[in-house]
């Protein structure tokens, strides 16, 4: 686990400024937001408000158009997701987007990319899976995330255990940011707040995360900080604590009927 | 979840019966055989059989592995003939030549189709049913359509008609392909790759694995297994036509249709490959066995053919099924 670095206070992450264009759409418009390490941000917005494109430019797949974005206080400009992911930045999408593979099992998944070997030869040939699924057991466990068996194929998981492991695959990978896309989406409300105590949980190991969701309860229930945008512009960015969910619903709204005065 | 939980057990019996099947198939195929001809439990009659499977079995192991990544490759049966055609040609001069020279040509072409596959974004069955065309052609405008004839004697020669302790070497080498192609599927990342790609490719590249080259290695290995089977083939013809490869194109899609490998990729094991090509072998062997005259022989493996379809479809559909209520 990256320790959380306590000689300086730069944030983990700091954008400033940011504008991205998509021809004549503005999708950020001047959004400046800084992440400390271990913080939890919850992004909220209407449909189009650019919480997808924001999440986009800090996972490297989109480059801004202009503005800076910094990540340790050092100038940051990812060409792929894989420099982000390189950097610690990991994305969990939502879990009909796929990022698992059905047909291989749980341990398989988490080491997909990473695998161990079992020296044969002098080569790193013959997968180590013994070892693999030990410390698969060992991640899950101390994730305190819950699975029958880790040789079971992903495809025959419920969506919140599907949902788990793709969080937990973040820790293997070293995750120092997780962005979250509506993490509870299609997942039962008991696995919810399975999900939502994973977070948690790494949170407490010093990984800060973003969580877009559409549910309030979802946001008040893990973040510090919640953020709010309305048309690619920050209108809103506060803690938690100096808010109420009533406020932030307003933010919300209030946005949808100035943006869309036609309506829907 | 419980897997253990009685309600389940049920479930997951059926899972194991299903996805086992075969197995089942070639025993009961055996126990009827055992009773109808008392030639069958021959140890001459099972050394002919397998033999016969040397060709097939290892092509089959190859072409199973592309089905399991989600692709499909019908230029085998010309890859088989280039490949065997050049080890004829090669073997008079040389014999480590005539293994060298098919085994490069084999894996070049897997490549040739991985890469037009995987770089242009070309359909698989589309690609290769034109490079099997094309391959064809080809070597038959440098054979001219004549026969490419080797030595029928030397080490060359031995690779298809020795024996080992009393074994056929082709029914060893059939054996050995299948065991080390069984262990690159499933104990190496490449086999776990192939696997994903036909699964979920998106999940494949979103884990930062090189996708492409994942699905490129399943046709250069599946070139390479060609190629072998090419090499024993001419060995034991002596003489290699060009049209040589065509006669197992059915053979074996039959045999890689019946080992439950799902046409949509992701699931398949090639042991079941091979206990699906000695099943269709014992098939052959029974229709001989009983006299059953050509023409109906023809009929009973289109019927076969159709049946491995539908089977396949049917056990994909219900391992789906069971499924269902562990969501």
């Amino acid at each position: 686990m990256p320790s959380v670095n306590s000689t300086s206070h730069r944030p983990l992450i700091e954008l400033r400024h940011i504008y991205k264009f998509f021809g004549g759409l503005c999708a950020a418009n001047d959004v400046s937001l800084t992440i400390e390490p271990g913080e939890v941000i919850g992004l909220v917005g209407d449909n189009a408000a650019g919480k997808s494109t924001l999440m986009k430019i800090i996972a490297g797949v989109h480059a801004p158009t202009e503005g800076d974005y910094f990540l340790d206080g050092q100038h940051f400009v990812p060409r792929s997701p894989r420099d982000a992911r390189d950097a610690g930045i990991e994305m969990v999408f939502q879990i009909q987007d796929m990022a698992l593979v059905p047909e291989l099992d749980v341990a398989d998944n988490l080491f997909l990319g990473k695998e161990l070997y079992r020296r044969w030869l002098g080569l790193d040939l013959v997968l180590d899976r013994r070892a693999m699924r030990e410390r698969s057991r060992g991640l899950l466990r101390e994730l305190g995330i819950n699975i029958p068996a880790v040789t079971e194929k992903v495809k025959h998981l419920s969506g919140g255990q599907q949902q788990s492991v793709s969080i937990a695959r973040t820790v293997f990978f070293d995750a120092r940011l997780v962005i979250l896309d509506e993490p509870t989406s299609s997942i039962s409300i008991n696995e919810t707040r399975k999900v939502l105590d994973l977070i948690l949980e790494l949170k407490r190991k010093g990984v800060s995360s973003i969580i877009v969701s559409h549910r309030m309860d979802d946001i008040f229930s893990t973040a510090d900080r919640i953020v709010v945008l309305r048309r690619g512009r920050k209108i809103e960015d506060v803690r938690k604590a100096n808010t109420s969910m009533e406020e932030i619903i307003k933010k919300i709204v209030q946005a949808e009927e100035e943006s869309m005065p036609q309506g829907t | 979840m419980n897997l253990t939980a009685p309600h389940l057990l049920g479930k997951r019996l059926a899972q194991v019966v299903l996805s086992h099947s075969i197995v089942a198939v070639l025993v009961v195929l055996c126990a009827v055989m055992g009773l109808l001809s008392d030639k069958f439990f021959t140890a001459a009659n099972w050394a002919n059989v397998l033999n016969n499977l040397a060709v097939p079995g290892i092509v089959a192991l190859g072409v199973a592995l592309i089905v399991i990544a989600g692709g499909i490759d019908l230029s085998f049966s010309s890859m088989l003939a280039c490949c065997a055609a050049l080890a004829a040609w090669l073997q008079p001069h040389s014999f480590w030549l005539a293994l060298l020279g098919p085994l490069l040509l084999g894996a070049l072409l897997g490549a040739l189709n991985g890469l037009i596959i995987v770089k242009v974004g070309a359909n698989p069955l589309i690609t290769t049913l034109g490079t099997q065309w094309l391959l064809l052609a080809v070597l038959f405008i440098l054979t001219e359509g004549h026969v490419v004839q080797g030595n029928t004697e030397g080490p060359f020669h031995l690779i298809a008609n020795g024996r080992l302790a009393g074994v056929p070497l082709p029914i060893l080498l059939l054996l050995l392909l299948a065991a080390l192609a069984w262990l690159f599927a499933t104990q190496t990342a490449a086999g776990k790759y192939i696997y994903a790609y036909g699964s979920n490719q998106q999940g494949l590249r979103f884990a930062g694995v090189d996708a492409d080259a994942a699905y490129l290695k399943a046709f250069v290995v599946m070139g390479v297994l060609v190629a072998v089977a090419g090499i024993v083939l001419s060995s034991r013809l002596g003489g290699v036509r060009p049209t040589e490869g065509n006669r197992y194109l059915l053979v074996v899609l039959t045999a890689v249709l019946l080992s439950g490998v799902s046409l949509s990729g992701g699931v398949g094991s090639l042991f079941h490959v091979l206990v699906a090509t000695v099943v269709l072998g014992v098939i052959d062997n029974s229709m001989v066995l009983l006299a059953v005259a050509y023409k109906y022989q023809q009929i009973i493996k289109g019927c076969v053919f159709i049946l491995a379809v539908l089977y396949n479809n049917y056990t994909a559909k219900h391992l789906a099924l069971l499924r269902v209520g562990k969501r």
